[in-house]
């Protein structure tokens, strides 16, 4: 079965500033995987930075893989967006009141994969990520960051398990990796393992949430 | 958040050349306008990074029109306090944008970089926002600054380091399952 990936705008970008934007059509072309993004993603990646100078060498780079086919954009269903925006936005309640912590175009992303049944998100940024893998986690974070009254709404958090549903999360780095083991870094030849490293290495300096002891733990992966 | 006590500490602030003050102000507003959403916080938390950053550079303070621009913004931020006193809030906006305006003239006037100091004010901004638990869309979305930006700022900090959940085994192992 082909698979099917939702890409978020912060992957996308991790991949652009770091120069790494020919993995994604490789992959693609050695995995017929399909790569889907939201319409507000298109926005963010492209429509927007197009007219600030210093962003639209990225964007122009993007628009490339919308126009070659690699990248699709599809229309997650809207009230399934707005549903888990408001859901996410009531989750956690900091000094007596619910605060927003995702915005539409990430809310967007989570509704397109759950309406899909696509495989896995592809998201750099933390956020949306520790909603899907670990919400507690989330809440002892921000705990950790008001040192004040943070409570998870348990009810919300239900709702959220039950309309999100179950999701594979990926990194730009897992994304990368697999192209290497694929080929991506071969014309390097012996260096291919150096090159993988030093180019996850961009990518967490890119934003990618990837921690230092994860970059050690890639080390050890041999092509 | 008292908005008039704040102005105060401001103006405060940049007339002792309080740094400190400035730079810890500046986070407690970026922590309060991500609990509101308020973007009257977030101009005046990238008023105070900004002002915080000037003083920090010898070259500007010791510039030939920093005495002016110190006594501008001084006042503006007075004038702000007695609107927000007085409760003329369109007239406190005007005088809180007329000082972020100020400042990203003199930045791009006296500066040696491409980005100026309020957008550079926003992405810490932004920043703290994500730090605090905000997705790096709400945080941008709040702040007012390109994705980009940020993305690249967190890159040069541990702030990732703080969110580990699967080993890089099981995710490289969900990997290979997605793309069979």
């Amino acid at each position: 079965m082909t698979a099917t990936i939702v890409f978020d705008s912060s992957t996308l970008i991790s991949f652009s500033e770091s120069c790494l934007v020919g993995s994604l059509p490789f992959l693609k072309e050695k995995t017929g995987a399909r790569f889907l993004i939201t319409p507000e993603v298109r926005n963010e990646i492209v429509s927007r930075p197009l007219h600030v100078s210093q962003h639209a060498f990225s964007a122009l780079r993007l628009r490339k893989l919308l126009d070659d086919g690699v990248l699709e954009v599809a229309e997650p269903p809207e009230g399934l967006a707005r549903e888990l925006l408001s859901i996410a936005n009531s989750l956690f309640i900091i000094r007596g009141g619910p605060v927003e912590i995702l915005q539409a175009g990430e809310a967007e992303c989570v509704a397109l994969l759950a309406a899909k049944g696509a495989g896995a998100i592809a998201v750099d940024e933390k956020t949306t990520r520790l909603l899907l893998e670990d919400p507690n986690l989330m809440l002892d974070k921000i705990r950790m960051e008001f040192r004040s009254k943070v409570e998870i709404n348990g009810e919300r958090l239900r709702e959220w398990r039950k309309t999100a549903g179950a999701a594979t999360v990926l990194r730009s780095s897992e994304l990368l990796a697999i192209a290497a083991e694929k080929g991506y870094f071969k014309d390097f030849g012996k260096s291919e393992g150096e090159v993988l490293h030093a180019a996850l290495f961009s990518l967490r300096s890119a934003g990618c949430s990837l921690t230092g002891r994860e970059l050690g733990e890639y080390s050890q992966v041999r092509i | 958040m008292d908005e008039e006590r704040v102005l105060e500490r401001m103006a405060g602030g940049l007339k002792k050349a309080n740094v400190p003050q400035l730079r810890a102000l500046g986070s407690e507003l970026a922590e309060e306008s991500f609990l509101t959403g308020s973007p009257r916080l977030v101009e005046l938390a990238a008023v105070s990074y900004s002002l915080g950053k000037f003083l920090e550079k010898h070259y500007i303070t010791g510039s030939k029109r920093w005495k002016a621009f110190e006594k501008q913004s001084g006042e503006r931020l007075a004038e702000a306090a007695k609107a927000v006193r007085a409760g003329r809030e369109e007239d406190a906006e005007r005088a809180i944008d007329s000082v972020v305006e100020d400042i990203t003239e003199f930045s791009e006037s006296m500066g040696r970089f491409q980005v100026d100091v309020v957008t550079k004010a926003r992405v810490k901004i932004a920043t703290d926002a994500y730090a605090h638990g905000a997705s790096l869309g709400r945080a941008c979305a709040l702040a007012g600054v390109n994705k980009a930006l940020v993305l690249n700022y967190i890159g040069v900090t541990t702030l990732s380091d703080k969110y580990e959940t699967l080993s890089v085994r099981e995710r490289l192992a969900s990997a290979r399952k997605v793309f069979g």
